[in-house]
């Protein structure tokens, strides 16, 4: 059997945190690429907060249109900038241990097409409490034409926790 | 990852379609997944259809946000089902990403069921989608139409993947 999904490279956050996740010196050898996360950010007093996604170290012609369940009600919102946001994870204040889940599908990210990313991921604080935790689905465009040769996923202003997990796996069609 | 993903198919637009099937699709797989990355010359929603069915046997439940607001719509008895509902804009500008899964396809005792994951960040739309198509044959055929009167366009791309459970 073809083995389609190949893990090109993986990271875990040691003790002190980190500022960002980054994987970098992405082949273009696959056709399609995924990431999965599991993150929890170091900030005070939140339940979530979000991490940031940029590629090539580039921070311009982002956006996004998201749809997010809170517990009591389905929200949604656009955004433009410099970063794919709005990825949530537990914070400080979410119960101990508790990580965030993300995956993000990157179809033909080696192409000269612009980026089309489908994100998808929750967050979790073991609380009934609306807000808490959060359930998502984010559409992800980088209007750029080159290709991804490195992401970049940033705990903003705070740190992704000891533990935090993430998987880069290459995805072949030949 | 275990190497449980097959790719059975892979098409790749060297000129504007309206239409994209995927054939002839094996019974010997547990599931099948479609990643899709599409353009379009006209926003408009993705009709699928299976085994080549033009009847009125499809349902379609869509949690949709679009351009920033967030609605639920249910469809029934129609002749496909929805993928998408506002589409994708050229590949140049802004792209759509799609994920189909077909769980249990090739079983002739039930009726065969659709979760897609659509997002166009562009347009701007996100949607997460159930169907179900009201008839127990196995999947041999996914048929993708785009809008009435648009086309997928050049640089379109769908690969079919099967996953085996064993």
């Amino acid at each position: 059997m073809a083995n389609t999904y190949q893990l090109i490279s993986s990271v875990t956050v040691g003790s002190g945190g980190a500022a960002n996740i980054e994987f970098t010196s992405i082949p273009a050898t696959y056709t399609d690429l995924l990431v999965k996360l599991s993150g929890r950010s170091s900030r005070s007093g939140a339940y979530a907060e979000e991490f940031l996604l940029t590629f090539n170290n580039n921070t311009s012609n982002y956006s996004e249109q998201w749809l997010r369940g809170t517990g009591t009600a389905a929200t949604g919102a656009s955004f433009s900038g410099s970063s794919i946001q709005q990825l949530g994870q537990p914070g400080a204040a979410a119960t101990a241990n508790t990580f965030g889940n993300w995956e993000f599908y990157i179809p033909n990210y080696a192409g000269s097409n612009h980026k089309s990313i489908i994100l998808d991921g929750v967050t979790e604080s073991n609380s009934t409490t609306a807000g808490h935790a959060l359930a998502y689905l984010h559409a992800g465009l980088w209007a750029n034409s080159a290709a991804i040769t490195s992401i970049k996923i940033s705990a903003g202003s705070y740190l992704a926790e000891q533990y935090s997990t993430a998987y880069l796996y290459g995805i072949s069609n030949a | 990852m275990p190497a449980t993903y097959e790719k059975i198919a892979t098409t790749t637009l060297s000129s504007t379609a309206s239409t994209i099937t995927l054939s002839s699709i094996p019974a010997t797989y547990t599931d099948l997944v479609a990643v899709i990355n599409i353009g379009t010359d006209v926003a408009g929603n993705m009709q699928v259809r299976l085994n080549g069915d033009t009847g009125s046997n499809y349902s379609t439940l869509t949690l949709i946000a679009y351009n920033n607001t967030v609605t639920g719509s249910g469809t029934y008895s129609l002749s496909f089902m929805y993928a998408a509902v506002a589409g994708a804009l050229p590949l140049t500008i802004g792209p759509a990403s799609a994920i189909l899964q077909f769980n249990n396809y090739s079983n002739s005792t039930t009726y065969k069921t659709m979760l897609a994951r659509y997002a166009a960040a562009g347009v701007p739309e996100v949607d997460a989608t159930v169907c179900t198509w009201r008839n127990t044959a196995a999947i041999t055929s996914i048929n993708l139409s785009s809008y009435s009167g648009s086309v997928y366009l050049v640089g379109t791309r769908v690969t079919l993947y099967g996953i085996k459970a064993a």
